[in-house]
């Protein structure tokens, strides 16, 4: 069998042996052997051995005649046999007919060698049948192709009318009409089984759309949609991986803006690897642009979530595309832009000013041409106040302020709606550098963006109402300096009363907030010696800091040690000194725990706290303690100091200053002498 | 994003070829778009298409209205201001809407004789022409008409298969 095959398979071989077949040639064995097997030639051999034997006896002209004729027509029958046995042969055998079942079943030996037996398995009633239901399923598959073809062309009526009713502005209702235009298009085109690359276009289009109306939700459901039906068809061409890039970086879009940054990133990296793949095939503009600005977003998003080491990566790689490969001016100015921004959240802030100068530098240039990008200049105006205001080059800082407060100035001027927000933020922030230069602008600035921050607040409360505290807890330092302490007042108590709308809202996360604004209203209410108010205020804001200490100790509980001494300050002031010494116990206790490991940020806090203590002994008439406190407030690393002790550290300090923190937490030198002199005489 | 030939060219050089001609061959839907909303230059020729359509003029129009009103008032009329801000943002979108449609215009592999007489209207700023031969009736009829169809013809394949 395994010869025949060959055979059978080699279209060459095959060729020689129907051409041998036909030139009355010998054959190959092989196929000899496999010929004379089968029953119907068989017969024939026979019936030509019996004609030849009748030739051989016969004597008689006419008899041998006659005999020799049908000899030879059988001889001519047999090789025809032959040629058409070994067809059929091939025709079974052949791989194209593998997912018939009936054929499978004729290359069964025995019954390639009964043709009889093999006709009945090829019923030809049945066969007409299949070929019947076969004719039906292509003309009806033809039929169903035409109304697919229609749908889809239907489809693309809708969706051409959704788009020129979008632009008919005159339409009252024209977001609805074309939402409808666009959903009858979704239903013709999701019918249209074959055309799916059609569907697909038709939900990136209507994606876009709700996108573009804010609708941000309705569109990245499309756009998931149509990224799972194009991921799922067998289609890999070029077309349809740009389609899944754009609707990727659509979908990161609608997610950047939605904050989900992690989302975002996620997104635009699939995106960005498809364009990769089609740039590697196709330096084309658009896909080089498309790269570039994908990496820089992804940079963006990675800075959101305070992935600094990834962010720069992105946005280095970013940088050297556009730079290297766009020239356009607007774009690379935003990627300079962007990398001060990274460096501004990294505190690398020489570095931000560096390329906040460079973006500057574009942006002045654009500007020129059109001020359409005034505001643009104006951000990074104000991002060089802030980097000059880290860097305490206050001077620089407001210079930079200065600048951009006349350009959000004139934009607001213009579009209000638009750039208020930004003037507002520019004013509070060149408030905080007059009031650190003693600048009197400070009040003026202030209020200003504490009024139009109200403004704001009162249209859309949700955004701006923390802002409207924010400026109101600044806003108190202002009246602070000036000694106006019922403004300050006035101010904070305000201030409290948004952050704790804000927790009752939002829940926990303002809380710290809250504690805040508490505390300072506290330190008000103390100044202004309403000790019942500030005693509540602090009670108040230690119990939030408490709670929050035990979930995250290296935040809160500095913050703790403060309030409680603060709070003991005030029973000080009420004359309850027995409670105030037992609270700035407990605060000691904190800050002996704090100043142990970090020595450097907290022994000042527990200079205080001992100096406290020590001012309470002495209202207790308790000279002894107090003096061993007065002593820690001057050399905190003495834990548990003994009078010699004490003696022998003054000793070897007496020809130098010693120091001592005063109750702002200022350092104030005390000549160690002093100290030497009063615990002699005590 | 990258407009990069686009200072480059001259009107002249354009003047016979149709809009989607021009963004098809010299520049490209998603390059005018991302000037568009950047507030960047945008080709000369997609700016004298916009011209050409009723509602980009009647939104001009509007906007220099309310400017000069603006202006003459000399108040600090905030309402007004929104108003102005209103109509630039909307111009704004009619662009970016416009350039889509061309975009699917460009990009329709299957076409009727509907669409290509609505194609031709559009080449000509008509859109309003342009939407009334796309006859919601006779949209909604052909669509009811082939829903039927396709139904009917998947049943029989179905029964047939059985």
């Amino acid at each position: 069998m395994l010869d025949i095959k060959r055979i059978l398979a080699d279209d060459d071989l095959y060729k020689i042996e129907i051409d041998n077949i036909e030139a009355g040639k010998d054959i190959s064995i092989e196929l000899k052997q496999y010929i004379s097997q089968n029953t119907d030639y068989i017969n024939l051999i026979d019936q030509i051995d019996i004609i030849s034997k009748k030739l051989e006896k016969s004597d008689k002209v006419d008899e041998k005649y006659i005999l020799g004729v049908d000899l030879q027509a059988l001889r001519e029958k047999e090789k025809t046999f032959k040629i058409q046995l070994l067809k059929y042969f091939k025709h079974v055998h052949s791989p194209s007919n593998d997912n018939s079942s009936k054929i499978v079943e004729l290359r069964n030996p025995d019954l390639m060698m009964d043709l009889e037996k093999s006709g009945e398995i090829l019923n030809s009633i049945q066969l007409q049948n299949d070929c019947d239901i076969l004719t039906s399923h292509i003309e009806l598959n033809n039929d169903l192709e035409v109304v697919y073809e229609k749908l889809t062309i239907n489809s693309q009526e809708f969706l051409v009318k959704a788009l020129l009713t979008v632009i008919n502005f005159n339409l009252t209702d024209r977001f609805e009409q074309t939402k409808l235009y666009y959903n009858k298009c979704l239903i013709s085109a999701e019918r249209a089984l074959t055309k799916l690359d059609n569907f697909v276009n038709c939900l990136f289009s209507y994606g876009h759309f709700l996108q573009s109306h804010n609708e941000f939700n309705s569109a990245e459901l499309q756009y998931s949609r149509a990224i799972a039906l194009a991921t799922e068809s067998l289609v890999n061409d070029e077309q349809t991986k740009l389609t899944i890039a754009g609707l990727l970086n659509n979908s990161a879009n609608i997610l950047m803006k939605k904050q989900d940054y992690e989302s975002a990133i996620k997104k635009s990296k699939e995106s960005l690897s498809i364009y990769e793949s089609l740039f590697s095939l196709h330096n084309t503009g658009h896909l080089r642009a498309s790269v570039g600005t994908l990496t820089l977003n992804i940079g963006i998003a990675e800075m959101h979530l305070l992935h600094y080491k990834e962010s720069e990566e992105y946005l280095l790689k970013g940088f050297s595309i556009v730079t290297e490969f766009l020239s356009n001016e607007s774009i690379i100015s935003d990627a300079y832009h962007n990398l001060g921004e990274l460096y501004l959240a990294k505190k690398e802030f020489g570095k931000a000013i560096n390329y906040y100068t460079e973006a500057l530098k574009l942006k002045d240039t654009i500007v020129e041409r059109d001020i359409k990008f005034k505001s643009q200049l104006a951000l990074t105006l104000n991002s060089l106040g802030i980097a000059h205001t880290n860097q305490n080059d206050l001077n620089a800082a407001k210079y930079f302020y200065e600048q951009a407060l006349q350009l959000r100035r004139e934009l607001a001027e213009k579009n209000p709606h638009s750039y208020l927000p930004d003037l507002a933020r520019t004013l509070f922030n060149i408030t905080k550098i007059f009031l650190l230069l003693n600048d009197q602008k400070f009040l003026k600035t202030g209020e200003e963006a504490l009024e139009i921050y109200r403004g704001l607040a009162i249209v859309n409360p949700e955004a701006y109402m923390q802002d409207v505290a924010v400026c109101l807890s600044n806003n108190t330092k202002i009246y602070l300096n000036i000694d106006d302490l019922v403004n300050a007042e006035k101010c904070i108590s305000e201030s409290v009363n948004i952050r704790r709308f804000y927790v009752e809202k939002y829940g926990a996360a303002h809380l710290p907030y809250l504690a805040y604004s508490l505390i300072n209203a506290s330190h008000i209410s103390f100044d202004l010696k309403k000790f019942e108010d500030a005693e509540k205020q602090t009670l108040e804001a230690i119990k939030i800091i408490q709670d929050l200490s035990i979930v995250n100790p290296t935040v809160f509980k500095p913050k703790l040690a403060h309030y409680v001494d603060l709070l003991a300050t005030i029973y000080h002031e009420k004359k309850d000194f027995k409670k105030a010494i037992e609270l700035w116990l407990y605060a000691y206790k904190i800050n002996s725990e704090l100043a142990s490991l970090d020595p450097k940020a907290y022994k000042p806090q527990l200079a205080i706290t001992c100096n406290n203590l020590a001012n309470g002994y002495i209202s207790l008439n308790d000279r002894s303690e107090a003096y061993i406190f007065l002593i820690k407030s001057i050399f905190p690393e003495l834990h548990e100091p003994q009078h010699n002790d004490i003696l022998k550290a003054i000793e070897k300090n007496a020809n130098s200053l010693g120091y001592k923190f005063d109750s702002n937490g200022a350092l104030q030198p005390v000549p160690v002498n002093f100290v030497y002199n009063y615990i002699k005489r005590n | 994003m990258t407009s990069l030939k686009i200072n480059d060219l001259k009107s002249d050089d354009n003047v016979d070829i149709s809009i989607l001609q021009f963004l098809k061959l010299h520049s490209s839907p998603a390059i005018e778009i991302n000037n568009i909303k950047a507030n960047r230059d945008i080709s000369v020729k997609v700016d004298q298409f916009f011209h050409t359509i009723r509602h980009y003029q009647e939104l001009q129009s509007k906007i220099i209205k309310q400017e000069e009103a603006i202006t003459d008032s000399k108040n600090n009329d905030n309402e007004a201001k929104q108003y102005l801000n209103e109509l630039y943002e909307l111009l704004k979108k009619l662009k970016v809407d416009v350039i889509l449609l061309a975009d699917i215009f460009l990009n329709l592999s299957i076409t009727s004789i509907r669409l290509e007489k609505a194609r031709t209207l559009f080449e000509q700023g008509y859109i309003e022409e342009a939407n009334n031969i796309l006859d919601e009736t006779d949209l909604s009829n052909d669509q009811e008409n082939l829903l039927i169809a396709a139904d009917y013809l998947e049943y029989k394949k179905r029964h047939l298969t059985n």
